[in-house]
């Protein structure tokens, strides 16, 4: 693989920052100075904040949980949160619950219950005559009101991520290049330091060391959800990832890669495919409109038709 | 960053000053590791599903070795 030479590099600047329980990393490319770089990349990061700040299921005082200690009201809503919740709640519907925003005490029961800086857990009480659905959120455009028609806990981990990355992006366009990395989800836009396509390895989840692909993408999200990382302290074997339906962690994908036009959308489908589990995962992902590849357990690779388009 | 290479290879890696945000304990135990599996790292500014803190120092990496070579 050839590295880049000096010579061809525009100037850049990088910096990574702790945040939505991960690290985030803003790289800006262009021939402004690094003032304004750094002034840029801090509003871009303002930004990522305030989505962590307004949709978080551990912290207290963000728009989601105001939401969720109020069932059963008509609750304004900010236009973040409510926009957040139609998209999953698109989602779901489109994955016939596999895909449930209302998953979130499942959640709690694997173990995730944990604010990744505080340590406070969170803990809602049990349904009663059973768990809540996405089909149990009321959405109402006139006013941005939600109502929750039943109590449950609101987790929009899969949607908010790609959100704030695709803000952060967006706040930053006009450099010649930007690259958003939330832990391994991604937005890339311009060139990189080398004036070409920026260029992305897609990890091999069977063996976390090797890359399964590089693709050239620019203006373009990719986003990869399995299961590896995130494993529950309370269930042995489980992850995060769960088809709702069940509550159960799905077995049979390793991870599920994403190239789309938004991370929210990448991300969310990248997600929404892995807990659809093998059987529809890529025909999901295609159905859609957007490309991908499936590593499933069994060590094989799928991919769709357009994945080739963007290979390096 | 110090980055040793020997028989054109990296085989380790060692943070010798750091401006993050957070502590260099958060990434440095798994940092060598990383690196020094995916030499490939130059020329990839990201990679999707990976761990965030090893090409959080593709830079860091890159420089150390344009001043080994020089």
């Amino acid at each position: 693989m050839a590295a880049v030479r000096p010579a061809d590099r525009l100037p850049t600047l990088a910096e990574s920052f702790v945040l939505m329980g991960t690290v985030v990393t803003l790289r800006v490319v262009g021939r402004r100075d690094s003032g304004a770089m750094k002034a840029d990349i801090r509003r871009a990061l303002a930004l990522m904040r305030s989505v962590e700040t307004t949709l978080s299921r551990f912290d207290e005082g963000s728009d989601l949980r105001r939401l969720v200690a109020q069932p059963g009201m008509l609750v304004p809503v900010t236009p973040m949160l409510f926009h957040a919740l139609r998209v999953a709640v698109e989602v779901a519907s489109l994955t016939e619950g596999a895909f449930d925003p209302s998953v979130g005490r499942i959640m709690e029961d694997l173990g995730f219950d944990c604010h990744y800086l505080t340590g406070r857990r969170v803990a809602t009480p049990p349904p009663v005559g059973g768990d809540a659905s996405y089909r149990d959120i009321t959405l109402l455009e006139d006013g941005l009101g939600v109502r929750l028609e039943r109590p449950m806990a609101l987790d929009l981990d899969a949607v908010a991520k790609g959100l704030a990355i695709d803000l952060a992006a967006r706040s930053l366009e006009a450099w010649d290049g930007v690259l958003v990395d939330a832990g391994g989800d991604l937005f890339v836009s311009g060139v990189d330091p080398s004036g070409d396509a920026w260029k992305i390895g897609i990890e091999d989840p069977r063996e976390p060391s090797r890359l399964l692909a590089t693709l050239r993408l620019t203006g373009r999200a990719i986003c990869t959800s399995g299961g590896a990382k995130r494993r529950s302290p309370t269930a042995p074997g489980a992850h995060h990832l769960v088809d709702a339906r069940t509550g159960s962690p799905v077995p049979d994908i390793l991870s599920c890669t994403v190239v789309g036009p938004t991370a929210m959308m990448a991300d969310t489908v990248a997600t929404a495919a892995f807990v659809l589990g093998r059987g529809r995962a890529l025909s999901f992902i295609e159905d859609v409109g957007l490309d991908g590849l499936v590593v499933t357990s069994d060590m094989c690779v799928e991919e769709s038709d357009g994945m080739g388009a963007w290979a390096s | 960053m110090s980055v040793t290479v020997s028989g054109g290879k990296i085989v380790s890696v060692e943070i010798t000053s750091y401006n993050m945000h957070y502590p260099a304990s958060y990434i440095s135990p798994y940092m060598n590791d990383e690196v020094v599996k995916k030499q490939a790292v130059i020329g990839i500014y990201g990679v999707s599903g990976a761990t965030a803190s090893s090409y959080n120092f593709a830079d860091a990496v890159y420089n150390a070795l344009t001043k080994a070579k020089a």
